[in-house]
């Protein structure tokens, strides 16, 4: 007998394997010792009283050599709804895409949005489905971070690479995450407003930046509220964050 | 790729496959679809909750007719299919003549070959941009021709029989009301309609619509619904990939 889920294709993935073969990805046959793949790092989450703010570094690396100097690791995927990525860039991406893909075809078919447990589960759902991939050392750790619109709450969802999950309040990932965590921890209050937490989202990554290699000196923030996503990328902005919040190297030496 | 069954063909089976589909999309209510200053107007009237006009990309709505199963079914395909081109190639390579194309060489196979159903289904596809010059409509009929114009009525060519005019009363009425109106429509659309605002153009079809039920005086009935939306050019930016710019007007 059918399935009602036959002719639906909820999964983009499916749907490409099933429809279009021949687009769709097929790792099996890379040689999965030797990856020098590129890799992003430190990632922050932070909710405060109507929002969440994140944050990235914008380096990625392959083995120890700096690749990029600024590239974003916050993908927005919905109005109100960012994935930051840390591990490998490539799989990370396709993954958003794929996410991305997925919710608006639920939102067009069905008319009707899908709830967010519905799209953590999913994230988790794909994360282990990658697992020979992640046992090969091409992982994703990502966070998964949105406003709410119906309860009008910010919720923030920490990944660890195999797909489990824990909704948080404020977390880091990725290779300076652990320090960029104790940091956010010192700081990190109930009711905060939206200026002290990008400061301490800024404290964090620059604390990160001075003892992990891999994390680079370009930041990146983010802020998810009621009306969508604000970006703070263009680096005029950031250098005005900075310096509003006396972190310009030039004025602390 | 193409197997060897989609090369069986038989005239006789194909005319008279011809003759039932125009039977059938000779009931169904046709929509009108013209661009404007603020965007991309989609009007018809409905007759069930399902939308007849819906969106299919970001910036490409469809306005269908004909078997509601299939207008359903055909827009979970195109819905998954743009997306598949999205995530392939970019969001901007979506475009209403990438959309008609393909969707041209399906209906014209499932048409001509004896083995499939044929689709008994007309499509308008509609594509709104920042200029209106760069606006895109395009018609495609039951057997995958594809013509493009500044408006399109979708199924007005095809006219109804006369000889059971008593049985389906409502649904002539509905029919032959709104031809009336997309008729004027397409007759003022170049010289004054292209260059108006959304509200003075639906000023425009409510006065119509109050003109023609005067003339046919109370006898239209209530069971179809009007179904007017707007691709809205004013909604286009940052945005757009994220929320919907098909809006209901009035």
């Amino acid at each position: 007998m059918k399935s009602i889920l036959d002719g639906q294709h909820l999964s983009m993935i499916e749907y490409l394997r099933e429809k279009y073969p021949h687009l769709s990805l097929n790792l099996d046959n890379l040689a999965k010792d030797n990856l020098n793949v590129l890799k992003g790092t430190t990632i922050i989450a932070i909710k405060f009283k109507d929002g969440v703010v994140m944050a990235s570094d914008g380096q990625a690396t392959a083995g120890y050599y700096k690749v990029f100097n600024d590239f974003e690791k916050l993908k927005q995927i919905e109005k109100r709804t960012i994935i930051a990525i840390a591990g490998s860039a490539a799989i990370s991406i396709a993954i958003c895409d794929s996410m991305k893909a997925e919710i608006k075809k639920w939102n067009r078919v069905y008319s009707t949005k899908l709830s967010t447990e519905g799209k953590v589960n999913r994230l988790s759902r794909i994360l282990l489905n990658n697992m020979s991939l992640t046992a090969a050392g091409i992982v994703m750790m990502p966070i998964f971070a949105t406003f709410e619109i119906e309860t009008k709450k910010p919720r923030i969802f920490h990944f660890s690479s195999d797909g489990s999950y824990k909704e948080q309040d404020y977390c880091a990932e990725g290779s300076g995450g652990p320090t960029a965590a104790t940091v956010i921890a010192e700081h990190y209050s109930k009711n905060l407003n939206s200026e002290k937490a990008i400061e301490i989202s800024i404290r964090a990554l620059r604390a990160a930046h001075n003892v992990d290699a891999a994390t680079g000196e370009n930041l990146f923030v983010k802020l998810i509220d009621k009306d969508g996503v604000l970006e703070f990328t263009r680096p005029d902005r950031i250098n005005k964050l900075l310096s509003a919040f006396n972190f310009n190297n030039k004025e602390e030496k | 790729m193409r197997d060897i069954s989609s090369q069986i063909y038989s005239p006789a089976r194909i005319s008279k496959r011809r003759k039932q589909i125009k039977e059938i999309l000779s009931r169904s209510i046709p929509v009108a679809v013209f661009s404007i200053k603020d965007g991309i107007v989609m009007i018809t009237k409905n007759k069930r909750p399902e939308p007849k006009i819906f969106t299919v990309h970001n910036r490409v709505a469809v306005g269908a007719i004909g078997n509601y199963e299939e207008i359903q079914e055909m827009r979970t395909t195109l819905i998954s299919d743009s997306l598949v081109i999205e995530m392939m190639y970019s969001p901007k390579d979506v475009s209403a003549e990438v959309i008609a194309k393909g969707l041209s060489s399906l209906l014209k196979d499932n048409f001509y070959n004896v083995l499939y159903k044929p689709f008994e289904i007309e499509l308008a596809i509609a594509q709104v941009n920042e200029k209106q010059e760069e606006d895109q409509i395009f018609y495609v009929s039951f057997d995958g021709r594809i013509t493009e114009s500044r408006i399109v009525i979708v199924g007005s060519e095809y006219q109804k029989k006369e000889e059971n005019n008593n049985s389906d009363n409502g649904e002539k009425d509905d029919r032959s009301e709104i031809l009336k109106i997309f008729d004027e429509l397409k007759s003022q659309y170049s010289s004054n309609l292209s260059s108006l605002s959304s509200q003075d153009v639906l000023k425009i079809i409510m006065d119509m619509m109050d003109k023609n039920e005067n003339e046919i005086a109370g006898q239209s009935t209530q069971s179809a619904v009007w179904e007017i939306k707007l691709l809205d050019r004013r909604k286009l930016g940052e945005n757009e990939e994220f929320e919907d710019i098909l809006t209901v007007l009035g």
